[in-house]
Parts: C-alpha cells; structure tokens; sequence
C-alpha cells in the first residue's frame, strides 16, 4: 500500500476541516471585530466569496481523500478476493492494509459532514450580525 | 514472514544479533535468569530507583487515587455548606478555595494521573513487551507529579489555596484582584504538572509504534491503547498553551508584564483562548483511555470481541481531532462574532457522532453476547447509561442560544460532572475490579463489589441529576449560599444526600480493597476468561512480563481456539524471542510489526527521582523569590540530566537479523 496515499485518506479530510475551521474563524473574527468594537458588516466587501472559495476547496480536497480512501479499500477488498478468502489475505498482510483502508473512508466520511456543518454555518449566519 | 531489516547501516556489523527463539517456561534456567535480570533492588533504594512500568503504574494509581479522596472530601464540604439555605459552615473565600482545589485536584491531580496508571501498568502487558519505551522517563513523569500535586497543596493549609476556580480567569486571578500567593501556587504548579504529562505522553507514543509484538499489527492493539495515545497526542499539542498561559499569567503577576492587563493594551479573552485550547482537548484526554477501559473489558463479560473494533477506534482519534477544534464553546457568552459561535457550536455538535458510534458499539456488544452480571460489567454498563446522559446534554449546550440561558449555572455543573465523573470514575472503579486480581493476584469480593456499585450508582444520579433542575431553575454556580426564596432548597438537599451516598459507595471501594488485599480469594493466570495478553502471564506479572516476547496474530490471543477459522494462524505465546543479555526488549516497525531491533533497556536509577525532586525545587525558589536557590537547582537539575542521558555502549540497540517470525501456523 502506498504510504503516502495512506496518509492522505487517514488524514486528508481532518487537515481540511481544520484549516476551514481555522482559515474560517480567523478571517470573519478579524473582518468583523478588528479592533475594539465590533464593525456591523465586514471591512472586506469580498469576504463571503473568499469564505465560500475557502469551503469549495476544502470539500473538494477532503473529497479527493474519501475517493483515495474508497480506491484503497477496493484494493485492499480486491486483494482478499484474489487471494482466496479473507483468512488466506489476511495471513499474508496481517490485516494492517484493509484496517487502514476502512480508517480511511469512515475518517473521510466523517470529516466530509464535519466540513458540510461548518459550511452552512459560515453560509447561512449573515457575517457580523447580533444573534438573534 | 521475513524479517526487515530498516536499520542496518555499514560498520554496524558488530551491533548485530540473530536473537534466539526459545522457551522458558516457569522455573526453568531461563525464567531464572530473566527474574534475576529485571528485579529491583529491595528496600528503600530499591523503592527510589525503580523503573519497573508496573510499580510505577500502581503508584500512580494509588496517588491519583488519594487526591480523588481530598478532591471527595473537598466536595462533600461543598455540599454540606449548600444542603440548606442560608448556611455559615463556610466563609465565602474558604467556599472559594475549596471549590478552586476540588476542580484541581479532580481534573489535574486525578482524572488523567489514574488513567496513567492504567495504561503504565498494563501498556507493556497489552503490547507484549517488557517494558515502556522510555523507563526512566516514566519514573520522572511519576515523581513530577507527585511533586506537582503536593506543591499544588503547599499553601492550601495556610488558608492560601488558589481560589478562581480551576479555569482560573483573568481579571479575577490576575495582581489587582489577587494579591496574595494563591494563583502563583496555581500558576507555577501547572507548569510544573505539564513537564510531567508531557514526558509521560511522549513515552505513551514511542511505546506504540515501538514496543509491540512481533505480528501485533496497528488493527490489533486494545481501544485502551488508542485512547491513551488520543490523550497523549492532545497532551503534547495542547500543554504548551496552558503552559505558556500560566507563565504569562505569572509574569504578569510577578513582573508587572501585562497581557491580560486590559488598561494597558493586554487581552484577557487571550487567557481564555490558550486555557480552552488546552482545557477542551484535556477534557478528552480524561475521557477517551477510561472508553478504552470499557470497549476493551466490557467484551469479557459479554463473552465475545468488541462488536465494531475498527469503527470504535477511529471514533476515539476523530473524537479527539475534532475536540481540538471546539474550545470556543466555553466562550460563547463572552461577545465573539455570530460565525465564530456559528463555526464552533457546528463542530460541537458534530463530536457526536463518534461519541455515538461508541456508544452503540458498547450496546451492540451487550446486545449480541452473553454478558456476565459481575461488578465490572456492573460499572461498565452503569458507566454507558451515564455517558449518554451526559454526552445529551453536552449537545444541548452547545446550541447557542441555549448555552446563553445555561451559562454559569449548574446546569453545566451537572453535565461536566455527568461527563467527567460519570465517563471516568466508574470506568476506573469498573477497571480496578477487573485487573485488582492482576494487580494483587487476589479477587475482590463480589457481594460487597455489587453492594458498592449500586450505592455508588444511586449516590451518583441522586447527587447529579437535580442540579440539572438548580440550572433550569437558574442557579448559578460557585455561590456559597443562597436565598431560601430563591426555590433551590429542595434541589439543593437532595443533591448534597446523593453526594453523601457516593461517598458511602467510595468508602465501600476501599473497604473492598482493603479486605480483599488481606483475605481476596487467590486469582489464577485468567480469572475472567478475558482475551489479551495480560492475562496469559501469572498473576501478579512476573518482573520480566514476558519469559519470551510472544507472536501474535489476532486482537483476541486468549480467544483464538473459540473464534479463529480452523487452519488459521495462532499466536505463540509459549515460544519466542529469548532476550536476556541484560535488560532487554524487542522493538518492532510502527505499523507492521515486524521485529527491528533489540533495545537494551536502562536499568534501575536514582536520576529520575533526583531530577524530578530538583526542578520541583527550582519552582518552589520561583515560588518563594529565591532567585540564588533557584539558580542552584537548575544547575543540579541539570548535572543531573548529564548524569541520566551519559552515554554507555551497553545500551547500545542491536540490529535484529536473520530469524524468522515465529507464530503457531505458519508454513
């Protein structure tokens, strides 16, 4: 198994949430209180686009990890299939590969919805307003 | 399986060693040999220097389980002074000490020190190994907090104590308002608590991906050893924040500096972000070894493998990559952007989905096996009921706007104590029953075991579950009295009797302990026809763990026979590696296990004890203003260091070459 595909579907997803969630935060945070009172819009007209880009490219990278997760499960499926039966597969590798494989697509997955969740917030809580 | 050989490097040759397969069973020349290698020197010096994993696991216990008892105690004073309106038991600033040191002592001083125990004393067992990666380093990490803990203490019987709160926020804690030594106590005892949690994850992650089995690949470690390499990994992120805060802080204090000083330019929003950088993820790093404890013992009583292994470790790695990024949730009421409370009230809500596929992993376990009604299935069911108690209402306070109406009242209390007493305490009790006969080679009594976890059980909710009704009924927290108008008596009473019944059901604990200590049935080798390695080995363990470094080849070596396909390969847990030139382990590669080299393991020493007592002086000089003191003990603590790391060519690891991989099976 590639070790570096391996690294991507494990930690892909999660390194893209995190730098949504912290590109995010810094950028609405500052626009919107950037010194000692809160500004009632924010001082970048352009912000909202930047945030959406920010959320577009983040998806897409942490959809490219759940591909590379999913592509590496089937192989690590296809690799049992060949061998016989799971048992023969798994005496052969120890097992490690589809483990990895699996922790890939459910990383992925969840990281994808945590990504969809700070999305809509960023989309639909209008920048700088009081909660209401 | 071939042996890789990652490490060999020209004109190493001589450092090379085909380590021999063998047997040694119990008193044979071998085991002798072994037993003789790894013991301790007796008596005192023996009990200075030891680096054995195990009796620094059992201290460990024992001490994070003496600061729960003072934390108990702390509270039960708590409790007494609010069971009715109106009371005088307590001046306002002994209420505010004591409610200061229980939080303290409970989260700092118990929470993780005992799931540190756990995992010291039962890593190396779990993983087949002879010890930890880094023994003295483990010792050091004991001794600091031990250390840390009583520093910590140091001024509370001059009535000095730290006394705003264990979150401990400035202004309130900062020179205008806080003049006296309490938050420097505070302030440098958390510093001085992180070089030990700090050491301590380090050795927690080298172990993992070092110090395994041969054939124990990465989806065969016990969820206990993913929980606490989750907790390590936050530690080693997240201390240096809460670290570099309460430096500040003293700087502050000390100094004149003034970052949280807001009339000169400082930011006290600043101490709150780097306190819940650290302080949320820590809140995992509590929670997420004591899961590891249930999902790997609970199978036991159920009488068959974790129903979702795969699934369950990952949600303990996402629980705690996404707790990094929730901190703001503990600030929501302090007037951030809308986006911000937004962004963080998303990923607060989106914990739960691993949180939950722990939870029907442990039910689905019950569900499809046999489960065993004895006390540790007792308190790990009881521990599941709680947990979902608890982790609903943490959902429900991280919606935001009503996180506004519950903020500061005990509401929260209830949840964090549902959360982190409920997630933690019963889990450990549950896992002290489990493994007692491990540790002691004696059973607990099983009558007084059910007796206490049903007291504890009642105690526990009956103290707990009302003050979700205080908060609803908008009490606030940390108030050291209130109004017999205010309609909080009756909530108030029932919770201090419940907490007065968990103390009966502690009290039972001990009691259990120390009876079955003295007259406990003798345990054997695998009293609960329990699956892991731990378990394959005398009770109590032998001094050397492993006569020979065992193969293995399933999650569940104890259980093959009964779950494995005819003709699949078995762990040899009789046969292995024979490693007895001195202190001596086999270190494997990080993901598959394959064997690398030999470690030569440090033996027993001094250094540990003397460099944890020298920098635990050093801040008491920092304490007290003795600037020469200190500078004293930095130096000492520093030949001291040169003393421990002074290179010996007997230490020197061997290049593993040329054998095979001996599992029952292989052809």
């Amino acid at each position: 198994m590639n070790p570096y595909k391996t690294l991507l579907a494990l930690f892909g997803a999660p390194a893209a949430w995190t730098v949504q969630m912290l590109l995010c935060e810094s950028l609405t945070s500052f626009a919107c209180y950037p010194h000692q009172a809160p500004l009632s819009a924010p001082q970048w007209a352009n912000l909202p686009l930047i945030l959406m880009i920010i959320c577009v490219v983040c998806l897409s990278f942490s959809l490219i990890s759940g591909y590379v997760a999913w592509h590496l499960w089937q192989q690590a499926h296809r690799s049992i299939a060949e061998a016989g039966s799971s048992n023969q597969a798994i005496k052969v590798s120890g097992g490690q590969s589809q483990f990895l494989a699996m922790l890939g697509v459910m990383s992925s997955f969840i990281f994808i919805v945590a990504i969809l969740f700070t999305s809509c917030a960023i989309l639909l809580v209008p920048l700088c307003s009081e909660w209401t | 399986m071939a042996i890789s050989n990652r490490t060999h490097r020209r004109g190493n040759e001589h450092f090379e060693r085909v380590p021999e397969l063998g047997r040694a069973p119990i008193g044979s020349e071998e085991e002798a040999r072994l037993a003789n290698i790894w013991k301790s020197e007796p008596g005192w010096r023996g009990w200075l220097s030891t680096v054995d994993h195990k009796t620094i696991g059992l201290r460990y216990l024992v001490t994070a389980f003496i600061f729960l008892l003072i934390g108990g105690i702390e509270a039960l004073m708590i409790r007494a002074q609010l069971a009715l309106p109106n009371q005088t038991l307590l001046a306002p600033e002994q209420y505010n000490q004591l409610f200061t040191m229980h939080g303290i002592t409970m989260i700092f001083l118990y929470a993780l020190p005992i799931l540190s125990g756990f995992s010291n004393y039962l890593w190396p067992l779990l993983l087949g190994s002879r010890d930890m990666a880094f023994p003295r380093l483990n010792a050091l990490s004991y001794w600091i907090f031990l250390f840390a803990g009583i520093f910590m203490y140091m001024s509370f019987p001059l009535g000095l104590a730290p006394n705003a709160g264990w979150f401990n926020y400035v202004p309130v804690s900062g020179p205008i308002y806080n003049t006296g030594p309490n938050i420097d106590v505070f302030a440098l005892g958390m510093v001085l608590l992180g070089i030990s949690t700090t050491v301590g994850s380090v050795n927690f992650v080298v172990t993992l991906f070092r110090m395994r089995a041969p054939g124990m690949t990465i989806n065969k470690v016990p969820i206990l050893v993913w929980g606490t390499l989750a907790a390590s990994v936050a530690n080693l992120m997240t201390i240096p924040a809460v670290s570099l805060a309460f430096f500040l802080l003293w700087m502050d204090r000390q100094f004149g500096t003034q970052f949280f000083d807001v009339a000169n330019g400082g930011k006290p929003l600043l101490w709150q972000h780097l306190f819940w950088i650290f302080g949320h993820p820590w809140v995992y790093a509590i929670v997420l070894p004591a899961m590891g404890i249930v999902s790997d013992a609970l199978p036991t009583f159920c009488r068959r493998p974790l129903v979702g292994y795969t699934a369950v470790a990952l949600a303990t790695m996402a629980t705690m990559l996404i707790g990094f990024l929730v901190w703001m949730h503990h600030m929501f009421a302090t007037g951030l952007p809308t986006v911000s409370l937004s962004l963080f009230g998303a990923a607060s809500m989106a914990i739960s989905i691993p949180s939950a596929v722990a939870v029907f992993a442990w039910i689905a376990t019950i569900w499809t096996g046999r489960p065993v009604f004895q006390t540790p299935f007792l308190f790990f069911a009881g521990f599941v009921i709680l947990f979902v108690i608890g982790g609903l209402s943490g959902v429900m306070v991280a919606a935001i706007s009503l996180n506004w109406q519950l903020n500061e009242t005990y509401f929260v209390v209830a949840h964090l104590h549902y959360v982190l007493l409920g997630i933690n305490v019963f889990p450990v009790i549950g896992g002290i029953y489990y493994w007692f006969p491990k540790f002691t080679g004696r059973m607990m009594n099983e009558k007084l075991g059910k007796w206490n976890f049903w007291v504890m059980f009642i105690g526990f909710n009956l103290g707990f579950f009302p003050m979700h009704i205080a908060g609803l009924l908008g009490m606030p927290r940390r108030i050291y009295t209130y109004s017999s108008r205010m309609g909080w008596d009756s909530v108030n009473l029932i919770t201090s009797i419940g907490s007065f019944i968990l103390a009966i059901g502690i009290l039972l604990f001990i009691i259990n302990v120390i009876i079955s200590l003295k007259r406990g049935k003798k345990a054997s080798s695998n009293p609960w026809d329990a699956a892991t390695l731990e378990w394959s080995m005398s009770s109590p363990p032998p001094a050397y763990n492993f006569a020979v470094i065992p193969a293995v080849a399933s999650r569940h070596p104890l259980w093959e026979d009964r779950l494995e396909e005819e003709g699949a390969r078995r762990s040899n847990l009789a046969e292995g590696y024979i490693l007895m030139k001195g202190h001596e382990t086999l270190s494997t590669s990080p993901i598959d296990a394959r064997p690398l080299v030999i470690f030569k393991m440090p033996g027993d020493s001094y250094t540990p004890f003397f460099v944890g007592l020298l920098v635990s002086l050093l801040f008491l000089g920092l304490l007290l203003h003795w600037w020469i003191f200190t500078g004293l003990m930095a130096t000492a603590s520093c030949i001291a260091l040169i003393i421990w790391m002074w290179p010996q060519k007997t230490l020197a690891q061997r290049t593993v070459s040329g054998t095979a991989h001996p599992l029952q099976g292989d052809s």
